[in-house]
């Protein structure tokens, strides 16, 4: 569905993203993971068009995405930027409607296809109780609900979430997995940076690890959640239990006494 | 929750609608006020049978219709459409710089607009009038370019408006050069120069009317647009807007309509900084209605501007362009003083 191929991308003097090639099927919840400053933000905006890639293809459905029109490219996939701010005097209800944006024009202004949208994302989010209240009254973790409603208006087949679990207390970060976990089964593609990888490798379908503008390792949780990949990936010295109940793969993290029987965990995974 | 989110109005937006073209209405019964004081008052201040007649069955020969229709009317129109424009571009601009202060007095693009017009019309004395707009417009352009290179790529709104004063004053010094060169223009253009609005200027708007129209027609087409990039660049990119366009589009747009203002009536500061705020209070921030509410606005600032020009020291008159400074330099204190804390 999403594809690039030896991807050189940056800003100014700084190339972040070093000959990068990924290929992200349709259908599936895909958790990007690493450390700060690996490149995952530039990652997703190369890969939402947000971002000109210096060299290299990003294929949207086999096509181009550097010929494509912004318009087009918005009604194929939405972005959850990281920093949301609060724009001033806007409601609720009102930013919420920003996301049908790509699906108006000029004379053709509100749907019954963008009311379906709209009252579907605000269930999907649960913010049906603030939908008048200007965003600047709001809670760091109801307005990141009100940014994710925006782009789930969008109605896309690829949504893209950066961080999006920012500012959302435990309780909230596991209605939105399992929110994302819904929408994967209705048929959509969801990339999301993760920063909990306890909440990645029991969500996502596949993982994609970064280290230092490359990608290090892709694949099925099973595969890539491993005691060897954390320690490369974060320099984390960590050891992989399952979930008795589950079966969910879960990562310990190991303080720096515990780590004499490190090699034989490694072993093991 | 979900039985909540299916009884709600189909559309809040379409909730509003009554309510904002009652207010639009509202508005223009107070332009349609202000337009008629400002034609009964004045030096010689008419009755109101005398205004009636005159607009409605004119009689050349009576000395008040006269005034009326030769004299206030034309001035009359011309503050209407300097004040409107002024007040459109106003809120491009403080769209797109997502700047608060923005306003095309204070950010030198009336200045370097009056600039061009000067020299152009000192040093090619023979040009055709058609041609002022388009020295205006250079003048704006460049102006405004030399605002964005000095305040740098980190736009904080504080240095763009810093940056803005410093190109001001350096146009103004100019003008002030040119001027004394050539005493003679001196006195034809320093009434022009303060943002005077008089009765002849209703020739000079027959050069720019149709940049104006265009310019307010192309404005409205970007107000979709204009309430997407209100989330943010980011987020108008991702919601298919092409923001390096709309900036773009948005400067030229500002350049046109300050530029055209210039040409008429001088450099009119501040109605571009105070309208879209005094807009934003009646309707927020929705740009479909932001539009029309600060045209309609505009127009009423400088009409009543214009008639205080007139009647605060009858007979004599002040320039207008002095009435909005000292009504618009407060405002931008205050500004500054709120963002400050």
């Amino acid at each position: 569905m999403l594809s690039i191929e030896s991807l050189t991308a940056g800003y100014k003097r700084k190339t972040i993203l070093h000959d990068v090639s990924l290929s992200i099927p349709g259908g599936g919840f895909v958790a990007l993971l690493g450390a700060n400053g690996c490149g995952k933000t530039t990652l997703l905006h190369t890969l939402a068009g947000l971002l000109q890639p210096a060299s290299g293809r990003v294929l949207l459905n086999d096509q181009e995405l550097a010929g494509m029109s912004s318009k087009r490219i918005a009604r194929q996939l939405a972005v959850l930027p990281q920093v949301t701010e609060a724009p001033a005097g806007l409601t609720v209800r009102e930013l919420v409607m920003q996301g049908r944006f790509p699906w108006q024009s000029w004379w053709q202004q509100w749907s019954a296809a963008d009311q379906q949208a709209f009252d579907q994302a605000v269930a999907a989010t649960g913010i049906a109780d603030y939908l008048e209240r200007p965003l600047e009254q709001l809670s760091g973790g109801q307005r990141q609900r009100c940014w994710i409603a925006m782009t789930l208006a969008q109605d896309t087949p690829l949504l893209l979430l950066d961080e999006p679990t920012t500012y959302l207390d435990i309780a909230h970060q596991v209605e939105l997995m399992s929110l994302i976990a819904t929408l994967r089964d209705q048929g959509k593609t969801i990339i999301a940076v993760l920063h909990d990888l306890n909440q990645a490798a029991a969500w996502a379908d596949q993982l994609v690890m970064m280290k230092a503008g490359q990608v290090y390792a892709q694949g099925p949780v099973a595969e890539v959640f491993t005691p060897a990949n954390l320690a490369a990936v974060f320099d984390l010295q960590a050891r992989i239990i399952k979930d008795p109940h589950s079966g969910q793969p879960i990562c310990v993290p190991l303080a720096e006494s515990q780590r004499a029987g490190r090699a034989e965990v490694c072993a093991d995974g | 929750m979900a039985e909540r989110v299916l009884s709600a109005p189909a559309e809040a937006g379409a909730a509003l609608w009554p309510r904002r073209l009652l207010g639009l209405a509202l508005l223009l019964l107070l332009l349609a006020l202000m337009a008629g004081l400002h034609l009964s008052l004045g030096a010689s201040s008419l009755e109101a049978g005398s205004l009636w007649q005159a607009l409605v069955d004119y009689n050349p020969q009576d000395a008040g219709q006269n005034i009326i229709r030769e004299i206030r009317q034309p001035r009359l129109v011309v503050a209407l459409v300097v004040g409107a424009a002024l007040a459109v571009a106003g809120v491009l601009m403080q769209a797109v710089s997502n700047n608060p202060l923005a306003d095309p007095g204070l950010l030198g693009i009336n200045s370097g607009a009056a600039f061009f017009v000067v020299g152009g019309l000192l040093m090619l004395p023979g040009s055709q009038h058609g041609w002022l707009p388009l020295y205006a417009f250079a003048g704006a352009a460049f102006a405004a370019l030399l605002v964005l290179l000095l305040s740098g790529r980190q736009q904080s709104p504080e240095r763009l408006v810093l940056a803005g004063v410093a190109v001001t004053a350096l146009f103004a010094a100019m003008t002030a050069i040119l001027l004394i060169v050539d005493q003679q223009g001196l006195d034809k253009l320093r009434h022009w120069l303060t943002g005077a609005i008089g009765a002849s200027d209703l020739k000079k708007l027959a050069w720019v009317w149709p940049w104006l129209l265009a310019g307010l027609v192309l404005t409205a087409l970007l107000a979709r647009s204009l309430n997407a990039h209100h989330l943010g660049d980011r987020a108008a990119a991702s919601l298919g807007v092409n923001v390096g366009l709309l900036k773009l589009a948005s400067l030229a747009l500002v350049i046109v309509l300050s530029g055209s203002v210039v040409a008429v009536a001088g450099p009119i500061g501040f109605v571009g900084l105070v309208v879209p705020h005094m807009a934003r209070l009646l309707v927020r921030s929705d740009y479909r209605w932001l539009l029309p509410y600060a045209l309609v606005l505009g127009a009423v600032l400088l009409v009543s501007a214009d008639l205080a020009a007139r009647i605060v020291v009858r007979p004599y008159e002040i320039n207008t362009g002095i009435i909005t400074a000292l009504v618009g330099a407060p405002v931008f204190i205050a500004l500054v003083i709120g963002r400050m804390r």
